[in-house]
């Protein structure tokens, strides 16, 4: 290396760690031989610090919430209205451009221009739609007759080893396989066609229920248009909305109707005449913590400013495959019920369909051998839409005797400020904890730490023999509420008793129950994730049970048991009580695999689009499957865990009711947009019969590496006649979610519609405990509420 | 996708904002369509270089509003002169001799000098995906780095305020 000087750039690259190791280490040599270039280096690296130290003390410029919100309400492309996405796309750049213009005469010219200059433009964004379409147009064509014959019968697919295949599962269905088998060769070749799907005739007017829902938001979102609208109004349209109309500060829920062809114009015209105001967002919300902004993201899409959107359909060619995390947690199923027998229906955002749907259990068949658990499929017709089809993936813990549970360690944390001073609150947690204190055995143990009121350690773990158990009722009857907050260091306290008497190869757990009140004795969230985190890491586990309505904090407590490793369960009356703490002891606390995922790959083929029904604040991104280190849900013994996917065959249409399409432009072009990196490779699809593949990973309890279950499910068309008793009062569940959460996907659900359901799904042998019956009934009193 | 935003949106914003002479009403038009199109790309052709891809979208829009804009201030008088008044420090480094920080010291310079000082310490790319967000080679970006840097240097220590060479006892250690 030639000599360098203090002046030479390569110095500065080289106090920026910008050079390889090589060189660097020639510039090190050198360095340490010269003091002018040490001094330089130096002082270069002063200056690139407060550089850096100034440039992250700007103050925070973001977006305005509008547009914030219209990013995170984000579009998704549907199949069967490729114009909207396209005249989204052409839009929002010309909008970008309109927002500069100050009168029409400049607007037009400009466009041309624009249209003229960037015809290259990311090409790529707008293939796979533009192939989806065309391929959707082919199979439309080619199986337009065949869909409708829905024939068939159920299916179960057992589970496989990864690399085996299927043998007695591979039933082919009739009419419809035979006529789709065979691979669209020409799929490809269509993408050059953008002309779209002409309007089809299956398109008539928009649901009727679409405009009845605009005019009476949810009653759940406090903001108005925000989030909290995340009902059944056609997104996109809305979306749109509110992308080309920043200035106004909250879209009406009407003008999200589809407006005639040709006032888009006028609209951007008028928009570049109003000026835009936004409130800058506060400075102290870019200073959190990233994967904890997340988190609070998902949290406060849940509780506090509305509903979480229903995920939406996606096309496999664009979106192959489905990821997510399972979910045992059923706390969202009792808190409706709360609702409902308190003669109110529940707002959308309490309701989470999949821990409705997981409520329930469902006589999948119990795994064999050394498998952890069972993974059960059927698939038959979506009740709510008998165009679509409905896959079930049912997993079934390993059963555990609860005899035969390993010894369990349990740290009771108990909420004993005021507001526990209720009669569904602390004496709930009484008799809960004392029904399950008669059945824990002599080498348990129990430890009760109290918090937020008279804080302390009301009861050193002791083992639970007859005698101790005695003391540990008496501690139990002598629980009051109230009194001065004193003391904090609740939790730690309650994790210093688990990791004291911790018992190896046993249950530790520490059971947190609460109304809210997180004054547990680590304030910041962040500070109280991490915690329960280090210590899941220990062996020690945190289950939450939540009591109580008003301040009820439902999604922190499901956060922090998710990050617990436990699981959340709301208890509003002492059979769920029992139901959670005795007759699901084993599954409430022993664990049985940890982190489980789900992936689920479509195939293009047979598959127009998909989506999954509820689990939306459990989604993965596609990278988080095969990685290790993410955390996901735990399934405990006995437990069954139930997804519901629905399946838009090709060639259906996803939304009967889209807005017809506008009319082609006749100044412009349609051209696509540039893009920083273009070039889009293109997927052949391979033949298959297959529907789709369930890919499954999780963990042992005590291990860190993941394994890996695959299995292939083929759709062999069954008809509704040939439902399990369980797929329809899954179903039934499911549609009663979607009514409660007024989801723009419940099709043709109405409340009767889920007691035929729930009625056929309803056998004296699958209700022992009377779980299905009173779902029926909580059914019949949403009706007499909803006055139907 | 939430984190990307939380990220870039304020460094992004402030990026557009410079390259649009401070219009941050239309910075954040070229922002949330550059998280659009992050919606919407292949998501093979962003991961791993999020910052560099975001950056480089985010560029090219602006540009684009740029472009229009010069257009139409060549049509109307009003804008022109409104063009003129923000005009941004960049173009008057020559006027303002002190800084208190490094980062008024840093506005003086050079346009492009700015831009990748931005991003470097800003966006935290590299000088490759710097290179790459603005069409420069590696060498250029370095350069420019280096220009940029020392100058901010010796304009602090002009004003005074900027850290006094380092005695050199202290740098051997």
């Amino acid at each position: 290396m030639s000599a360098l000087d203090p002046n030479d750039p390569r110095l500065t690259a080289y106090a920026l760690g910008e050079l390889d190791r090589e060189e660097a280490a020639a510039i090190e040599r050198q360095i340490a031989e010269d003091e002018s270039l040490a001094a330089a280096v130096n002082e270069i690296r002063q200056t690139a610090s407060l550089l850096s130290a100034e440039f992250a003390a700007e103050p925070a410029l973001g977006l305005t919430d509008e547009q914030r919100r219209s990013l995170e309400q984000r579009p998704e492309p549907a199949l069967n209205n490729p114009w909207i996405f396209r005249a989204r796309t052409l839009w929002t750049g010309a909008g970008l451009a309109a927002a500069a213009c100050l009168t029409i005469v400049l607007v037009l010219p400009m466009m041309f221009d624009r249209a003229r200059s960037s015809t290259e433009i990311a090409r790529s964004e707008s293939q796979p739609i533009e192939r989806g379409i065309a391929a959707e147009q082919h199979e439309f064509d080619r199986t337009a007759d065949a869909k409708r014959d829905g024939s068939s019968t159920k299916l179960g697919v057992p589970l496989q080893e990864f690399g085996q295949t299927p043998t007695d599962s591979a039933i082919v269905g009739g009419a419809l396989d035979g006529a789709m088998s065979a691979p669209p060769a020409e799929n490809a070749a269509g993408q050059g066609a953008g002309g779209g799907l002409p309007p089809s005739s299956e398109n008539p007017a928009r649901d009727p229920f679409v405009g009845k829902l605009a005019a009476q938001p949810p009653a759940a979102a406090p903001s108005g248009g925000g989030l909290g609208g995340g009902a059944p109004i056609d997104q996109q349209a809305r979306t749109r909305y509110q992308l080309e109309s920043r200035s106004n500060d909250a879209p009406s829920p009407a003008s999200a109707a589809p407006r005639p062809p040709g006032d888009r114009l006028t609209e951007e015209l008028a928009k570049a005449t109003v000026t835009r105001t936004g409130p800058a967002r506060s400075h102290e919300r870019y200073r959190r913590d990233l994967h904890f902004r997340e988190d609070l993201d998902a949290e406060r899409d849940k509780g506090e400013l509305g509903v979480v959107k229903d995920n939406e359909f996606r096309q496999p060619l664009d979106e192959p495959l489905s990821t997510f995390s399972i979910d045992v947690d059923t706390a969202s199923y009792s808190n409706v019920r709360q609702h409902l027998n308190s003669g109110q229906l529940p707002s959308p955002h309490i309701v989470r369909i999949e821990e409705m749907v997981n409520y329930f259990d469902y006589g999948y068949e119990a795994p064999s051998g050394e498998q952890p658990f069972s993974a059960n499929v059927e698939v038959n017709a979506a009740p709510w839409n008998p165009e679509h089809r409905l896959v079930r993936i049912g997993l079934k813990g390993k059963e555990v005797k609860t005899d035969m549970r390993p010894a369990t360690s349990l740290v009771f944390l108990l909420d004993v400020s005021g507001s526990m001073n209720q009669p569904n609150k602390l004496p709930l947690v009484k008799q809960s904890m004392k029904l399950l204190v008669d059945k824990l055995n002599a080498d348990d143990r129990l430890a009760i730490v109290t918090y937020a009121g008279s804080a302390g350690l009301l009861q050193d773990s002791i083992y639970c023999n007859d005698e101790n158990k005695q003391t540990i009722v008496q501690r139990i009857d002598g629980l009051q509420a109230g009194g001065s907050t004193n003391g904090a260091g609740g939790i730690q306290m309650a994790y210093e008793q688990a990791s004291q008497h911790f018992i190896k190869g046993g249950v530790n757990r520490v059971i947190l129950c609460t109304d809210g009140d997180f004054n547990v004795g680590i304030s910041g969230d962040d500070e109280l994730t991490r915690f329960i985190e280090d210590k899941r890491k220990t062996g020690v586990f945190l289950s939450v049970l939540g009591f109580g309505t008003g301040n009820f904090q439902e999604a922190k407590m499901e956060k922090l048991a998710d990050h617990g490793n436990g699981m959340f369960a709301y208890i509003d009356q002492i059979e769920e009580g029992k139901k959670v703490l005795v007759d699901q002891m084993a599954g409430t606390l022993v664990t049985i695999a940890k982190d489980v995922k789900i992936q689920v790959e479509f195939n293009p083929a047979k598959v127009g689009a998909y989506r999954l029904i509820g689990y939306e604040d459990r989604m993965l991104a596609a990278e988080d499957f095969n990685d290790d280190r993410k955390d996901a849900g735990e399934i405990g013994a006995g437990h069954t865990v139930t997804a519901l996917y629905e399946i838009v065959p090709p060639g259906v249409l996803v939304d009967a009711a889209a807005p017809p399409p506008v009319d082609d432009l006749k100044y412009q072009k349609r051209v696509v947009e540039e893009e920083a990196e273009a070039a889009v490779d293109k997927n052949e699809i391979v033949p298959s019969d297959e529907l789709l593949t369930i890919k499954l990973r999780y963990k042992e309890p005590e291990g860190d590496q993941s394994k890996r279950l695959e299995f292939p499910v083929i759709d062999a068309g069954a008809t509704w006649d040939k439902a399990s008793p369980d797929l329809q009062f899954a179903s039934a569940v499911a549609s009663f979610g979607m009514i409660l959460r007024n989801s723009p996907h419940k099709g043709t659900a109405t409340l009767s519609s889920v007691l035929d359901l729930a009625e056929a799904g309803i056998l004296p042998q699958n209700d022992k405990e009377g779980r299905r019956a009173e779902f029926r009934q909580l059914v019949e009193k949403a009706r007499t509420l909803a006055g139907q | 996708m939430r984190a990307a935003l939380e990220r870039y949106e304020s460094p992004l914003t402030h990026y557009a904002a410079r390259m649009l002479n401070g219009d941050v009403e239309r910075a954040r038009d070229v922002v949330q369509d550059t998280f659009l199109k992050l919606w919407t790309a292949d998501r093979a052709s962003v991961d791993g270089h999020l910052g560099q891809w975001l950056y480089r979208v985010c560029r090219n829009r602006a540009l684009d509003v740029c472009k229009k804009e010069m257009r139409m201030t060549a049509l109307t008088e009003t804008q022109l002169s409104m063009q003129a008044d923000s005009r941004s420090e960049a173009d008057r480094h020559d006027a303002a001799p002190t800084c208190a920080s490094a980062f008024a010291a840093m506005q003086t310079l050079p346009q492009r000098q700015q831009e990748v000082i931005r991003l470097k310490f800003q966006g935290g790319l590299s000088y490759r995906e710097i290179a790459n967000v603005m069409d420069l080679t590696v060498t250029h970006v370095g350069v420019l780095i280096h220009t940029g840097l020392k100058a901010i240097r010796e304009k602090m220590i002009a004003s005074g305020t900027g850290p006094s060479r380092v005695p050199q006892s202290e740098v051997i250690q």
